[in-house]
């Protein structure tokens, strides 16, 4: 039976690099045992991990390092699209070997496909493995809300869907509302940008960036057992912090880096691989102002 | 022109006729906070006026502005001579300035672009902000080719994201330039979001919406002071709602309207068809950001 268990705050892992580019094992580990701490119900190694810049042994071993990090704590979700059908199969059966509890996946972008052929893409692959599929529903690759209740009808396995097309608080009450017994479970994404107004409109999760993942996880049990209002004040401190990260991928990882760097997680001296554009030493300073207000730096 | 320079959301009533009892409403409260000027421009729902329309609302908002901020008008559009049309009337009709994207509809090469700029700015006598646009983008070589081209099309307005580094690298364009490149004045859009990052890297000045004009210069004025620190305080508490300002699809334009029906400037939060509309949950979650933020009551 597939696990269909997955709720609440899955955060999306930064990757340590150091200077030269190397995968600094020793903070990735600190990373997931941190984020484990806040008892937060599982991690993903995605597009914001820059899982595209990884090298297929890099991939293997980046997940293998969380999965033995995670020591069962966390559910470990692992992005494994790709443009063809056949590397994703593969992507997706040696991830599931890894111990990946789930996959990411969204449909080939490089070449833009008809909805047919993106279920064809999607069933193949979930006839191949045991674990559920998050689909992705990202600009650049849609699964708007009418394939993905055909998508779950499919295939059990092909059970989450992430939600990150703009505006996403419409298209999770439109997704919602067509769900039926489909049994399809809606995350949500985008950096949590919206994240209680989506979890107000039926989503189960979110996958925001893992540099504060502690103020995820408070907002979301809070909203949970019913303190709408203070969950909302409460998360609205952080819009600009938000704001800041959500500046495109380049920036976003650099901006991540940096945060990890200030409240401890990662060493001194992490970057993200090229290419990321870099954001100014000024951002920094302006981060770091935002870090001091919130009483975020050193924890 | 510098400052703060809000773009006017367009009243319509519950038919979507246009309500110019409200538009002189939201013409009067922007000068009574303080703006320094005032836009009619996209956010407007500019292109779902006819051209009577578009005529009939830019000269409301110049008679009732009365000379005491300037106007500028966006008159872009997806041919040259029509873009001229629209330049040469606003300017017959009272603009202080105009505002205009590149042709969009079918993507042009560089050179075509500043030929397009070129003949628009020959053609009227009020200056022109460029509109850099993630669609309908003037990246910061060209921007500086196009002031180049007219003294005219001296100001840029970039909303490319990110817009951060790209006002630094616009900035730093002009500064090296030594020729008439080098008078290109910038300012900030995107809903202000990035106000004081972009002021810090060589903006002068941003193009809101118009709900919150009065924190807006509130905040700009603080920052004109000196007072940093204490602005960029005061503008983060906003993040949330700014945040929510910028949904695309028609839902920024509803969102906008229902604020101004709540701070007592319209009287219909209608925006023209096609938009997204939010639902019930959405006001919900907006009144309670508003309830928090504890907003002026606007002048009578």
């Amino acid at each position: 039976m597939v696990d269909r268990s997955m709720r609440g705050i899955f955060p999306v892992l930064a990757m340590p690099f150091d200077a030269d580019g190397n995968i600094v094992v020793e903070d990735l580990q600190r990373e997931v045992d941190w984020i484990a701490g806040h008892g937060i119900p599982g991690v993903a190694i995605a597009l914001g991990s820059e899982v595209y810049k990884l090298s297929d042994e890099e991939r293997a071993f980046v997940l293998k390092t969380v999965v033995d990090a995670a020591k069962g704590r966390l559910k470990v979700v692992m992005n494994t699209g790709h443009e063809g059908t056949g590397v994703s199969i593969e992507y997706a059966k040696s991830a599931q070997d890894l111990g990946a509890s789930a996959l990411m996946i969204r449909p080939p972008s490089f070449a833009q496909l008809s909805g047919s052929e993106v279920t064809k893409y999607f069933v193949a692959i979930a006839e191949a493995i045991d674990i559920p599929i998050f689909m992705q529903d990202v600009v650049g690759s849609q699964v708007p809300p009418p394939l993905a209740v055909q998508l779950a009808k499919a295939h059990e396995n092909l059970c989450y869907i992430k939600v990150e097309v703009a505006p996403s608080v419409p298209r999770f009450a439109d997704l919602v509302a067509r769900t039926g017994a489909s049994g399809l479970i809606p995350f949500g994404g985008s950096g949590g940008q919206f994240l209680l107004e989506e979890a107000r409109r039926g989503s189960q999760g979110s996958m925001p960036w893992a540099v504060i993942p502690d103020v995820y996880a408070r907002v979301w049990d809070d909203f949970q057992s019913g303190n709408e209002v203070d969950a909302e004040i409460q998360y609205r401190r952080y819009a600009a912090l938000n704001r800041t990260i959500a500046q495109g991928m380049g920036a976003a990882m650099w901006v991540n880096d940096w945060i990890l760097i200030r409240r401890g997680v990662f060493q001194e001296t992490s970057q993200p691989r090229q290419p990321a554009p870099r954001p100014d030493d000024q951002t920094r300073k302006e981060l770091d102002a935002m870090l001091e207000e919130l009483d975020l730096i050193g924890k | 022109m510098n400052g703060i320079f809000p773009i006017l959301a367009t009243p319509f009533d519950e038919k979507g006729q246009i309500d110019f009892e409200d538009l002189e409403r939201e013409v009067e409260w922007m000068i009574n906070v303080g703006v320094n000027g005032i836009g009619i421009a996209v956010a407007s729902e500019i292109y779902k006026l006819t051209d009577p329309e578009r005529d009939e609302v830019l000269s409301s908002v110049v008679k009732q502005v009365n000379g005491r901020v300037p106007v500028i008008m966006n008159t872009g559009a997806m041919g040259t001579d029509v873009t001229v049309y629209y330049s040469q009337r606003a300017e017959e009709l009272g603009a202080n300035a105009l505002m205009i994207r590149p042709p969009s509809f079918i993507a042009m090469p560089a050179g075509e672009v500043v030929e397009f700029f070129a003949r628009v700015g020959e053609s009227v006598g009020i200056p022109i902000f460029q509109q850099d646009q993630a669609t309908a983008q003037v990246p910061p070589a060209m921007a500086i080719e196009i002031a180049r081209r007219h003294e005219n099309l001296c100001y840029i307005k970039v909303e490319t994201a990110p817009t951060v580094p790209r006002m630094a690298e616009t900035a730093a364009l002009r500064d090296a330039a030594t020729d008439a490149g080098g008078d290109l004045i910038l300012f900030g859009g995107a809903g202000g979001t990035f106000l004081f990052e972009e002021l810090r890297r060589g903006s002068v000045g941003t193009m809101p919406g118009s709900v919150i004009p009065d924190v807006f210069v509130n905040v700009w004025e603080r920052w004109q002071d000196g007072d940093e620190e204490g602005a960029e305080a005061e503008f983060r508490r906003y993040g949330a709602l700014i945040r929510t300002l910028k949904q695309p699809q028609g839902l920024d334009n509803w969102i906008y309207k229902e604020i101004l029906v709540r701070r007592g400037i319209f009287k219909s939060a209608h925006a023209r068809h096609p938009a997204v509309k939010p639902d019930r949950f959405q006001i919900y979650e907006l009144e309670q950001m508003l309830d928090e933020l504890e907003l002026e009551e606007p002048e009578a």
